[in-house]
């Protein structure tokens, strides 16, 4: 059943949290951050809660901001009962957390220290305490009540019989009232020899509240971790596992998972990140909201990229932060006008915000929450984490995990596109980052490749929801900016720098060598066949000069045969004239001397 | 030992109250002919209660002479309220 409280609380930020369809309790927003969420709208309304804790482990803390969140975002008054410190130092104290509280009218502090004098005789009760603040709560209506912490009133008591009377008249008190309660008690749970229930008589209290909270502080790896676990909540449902919380500059928070990025938060608009190639790699730009990391071994540009990114950001009218764990704002924006990187001028126009942050100067848990108070602050839709190394380097890496798990989400459920920087080292990527690589959408590597020197390859890991190019490209960092340089891929290998420079300009060599060869053989041959030509003209010329040789030939044969047969038929003549024997033809010529010729051959 | 001042702070008629008003009475009677009692009802006067700081009732303020002495109980044990409230160092 819900009450009309609950309603007043639903208008206020928390309205989603609880969307349990069984009815659960009434409850009253605390206000905390991430409290609200893990037990889904709160404390229970009109109860009593104890929060047990150790020494330091922020239970007046809690108790203060619930009240004071009360009257400031609930419009309940309250009452703060201190046994332990005087108003005076807890509003000093509550001054640290940037809470004003004398101007809270609706917040009354009931000083019930007992002075360090007092000594009691005989029995007595709180029922005198009681009149007069429910007196109190009639006069300024209130709706919640601390008592911190309830411990030193029951100490006031001689036995444990007279601590139960008591415990049980300031709880039906409580319930009479209809108030919503905060009772404190050091205990410390962790430790098992302590046995302060049984001491304090507060072995009843746990059974007889609606909800028990436990608040733990202890180290990890030397960091400090605060953890908070509800015990107890009835009629209501809650996360049972231990949530991280800090207390901050902002007070109390506590770490939740946070909500699922809703459906229509969803992007898929394409952002350019001012790197045109890289655009193109990445089928048309990062996703809004998505979360991209850049891993790289030191000095491959990590941090200029992610400061072209900002840039890119900020020329669009985007509100960016950047979280700088290397350099302070001032050196990385030095640093990154040497590629041609204006951030001043962003900073200057108030869209970009260079965070400092010290490595490992708190926990994760402290990291993380100072991080969120920095979105709160600059509400910014791009956020750089350089190097995110270092932000999740504090506490174990468990802790760091879920740290940077539960960041990631949060960061995209407030539609802020994220970029981190990591370092690897050479040998290949830490488990930490390759667990949290699972998270991110896309993962961009930068590597060196040595060929004589290092140059800067980049390469598309996994980009999800989009077509990335599966191929190295160099990356050159130059006076004008950043580009990415075609990557040549000659006969399979990927070559970069000097070596891709060479290789191309070996190729064009050959080029023009066998353009050369081809020249000089062209000559060659136009001049051999011209030499061809030549020969055949000549040789015609012979071959006319023979013929013509020939034919004169032929003339002076025809000539001479005309001449014989001349002289043969004036020699028969001769003949017939000397004698008539022969009449049988006899060679014309040397008819007369071949008789002795004859002689002489035989 | 004259002119001892009380405020006692009571609930109205509970039975604690009830008891350390009358064992107050007593006790002055016996011990210091010249006293005065003031009898502050928290349930009357809460603002006043509250200004003092009273958490617990019955609580018996020995206002004067001397130091102020803060005595919580019923005060049962008449010896040992005397104890406390003498201011000359005999307790």
């Amino acid at each position: 059943m819900r009450s009309g409280g609950m309603a007043r609380d639903n208008q206020t930020t928390m309205n989603s949290t609880n969307n349990n369809p069984i009815a659960e309790c009434a409850k009253a927003l605390t206000g905390i951050a991430g409290f609200d969420l893990i037990t889904r709208g709160g404390l229970p309304r009109g109860k009593a809660t104890l929060v047990t804790g150790g020494p330091g482990s922020g239970k007046t803390v809690f108790g203060l901001q619930t009240l004071a969140n009360g009257v400031i975002l609930n419009d309940e008054p309250g009452i703060f009962v201190a046994f332990e410190e005087n108003s005076r130092q807890i509003v000093d104290n509550a001054a640290s957390f940037g809470w004003n509280l004398p101007d809270l009218k609706e917040l009354f502090f009931l000083d019930a220290m007992p002075a360090s004098d007092t000594i009691s005789i005989g029995e007595f009760d709180f029922s005198g305490m009681l009149t007069l603040l429910s007196a109190k709560v009639h006069a300024m209506d209130a709706r919640r009540i601390v008592f911190d912490s309830l411990d030193v009133l029951l100490h006031l008591l001689p036995g444990p019989v007279e601590r139960r009377r008591e415990m049980n008249r300031l709880h039906s008190w409580l319930v009479t009232n209809g108030l919503t309660a905060v009772i404190t008690a050091k205990l410390d749970w962790q430790r098992a020899d302590a046995m302060p229930l049984e001491e304090g008589g507060l072995q009843y209290m746990p059974f007889i509240v609606d909800c028990v909270i436990v608040l733990v502080h202890d180290f990890e790896n030397t960091y400090s971790q605060r953890r908070l676990r509800i015990m107890k909540y009835r009629g209501s449902g809650f996360a049972e596992n231990e949530a991280p919380f800090i207390i901050g500059p902002s007070a109390f928070e506590v770490a939740s998972a946070g909500d699922p990025v809703p459906a229509e938060h969803v992007s898929t608009e394409r952002l350019s990140c001012g790197v045109e190639a890289l655009d193109e790699m990445l089928g048309g730009g990062f996703i809004r909201a998505s979360t991209t990391i850049i891993t790289g071994v030191p000095g491959t540009a990590k941090s200029t990229l992610a400061g072209v990114f900002s840039v890119t950001a900020c020329k669009r009218g985007e509100r960016a932060l950047y979280l700088a764990f290397d350099e302070s704002g001032g050196e990385l924006a030095r640093n990154l006008c040497s590629v041609g990187l204006d951030l001043q001028s962003h900073v200057n126009s108030g869209l970009l915000h260079i965070h400092s942050g010290v490595a490992g100067a708190g926990s994760a848990e402290e990291q993380l929450l100072a991080l969120k108070a920095l979105v709160h602050r600059h509400r910014p839709t791009w956020m750089i984490i350089d190097p995110f190394s270092s932000f999740i380097r504090s506490g174990s890496e468990v802790t760091t995990q879920a740290v940077a798990h539960r960041m990631i989400r949060w960061v995209k459920s407030k539609g802020i596109t994220l970029i981190c920087t990591s370092l690897t080292t050479e040998g290949g990527v830490s488990g930490t980052l390759l667990r949290i690589s699972t998270v991110a959408d896309t993962w961009i590597h930068l590597n060196f490749f040595n060929g004589g020197e290092r140059n800067r390859g980049l390469t598309i890991y996994k980009s999800r929801g989009t077509k990335h190019s599966n191929q190295v490209r160099e990356l050159i960092l130059s006076d004008a900016g950043v580009s990415l340089a075609t990557q040549y891929t000659g006969s399979g290998e990927m070559l970069m720098g000097t070596m891709r420079w060479e290789k191309e300009r070996e190729k064009s060599e050959e080029l023009l060598r066998l353009e050369a060869e081809f020249e000089s053989k062209r000559v060659a041959v136009t001049r051999e066949l011209a030499h061809l030509d030549a020969q055949i003209e000549t040789l015609q010329h012979t071959v006319e000069a023979k013929r013509l040789i020939l034919r004169s030939m032929s003339d002076v044969e025809a000539g001479r045969r005309e001449e014989e047969t001349l002289r043969e038929s004036g020699m028969i003549r001769v003949r017939e004239a000397k004698q008539s024997g022969f009449v049988d033809g006899i060679p014309a010529k040397g008819g007369l001397e071949e008789p002795a010729v004859e002689g002489h051959h035989r | 030992m004259t002119g001892v001042s009380f405020i006692l702070y009571i609930s109205s008629q509970t039975p604690n109250s009830i008891q350390a008003e009358a064992n107050l009475r007593s006790m002055c009677l016996t011990n210091f002919p010249d006293h005065h009692i003031e009898i502050m009802d928290v349930v009357e006067h809460p603002e006043r209660a509250l200004a003092d700081g009273i958490i617990v009732t019955p609580t018996l303020v020995k206002v004067a002479p001397g130091p102020k002495q803060v005595i919580m109980g019923n005060l049962s044990n008449i010896p040992r309220v005397l104890r406390a409230v003498r201011w000359d160092g005999t307790r």
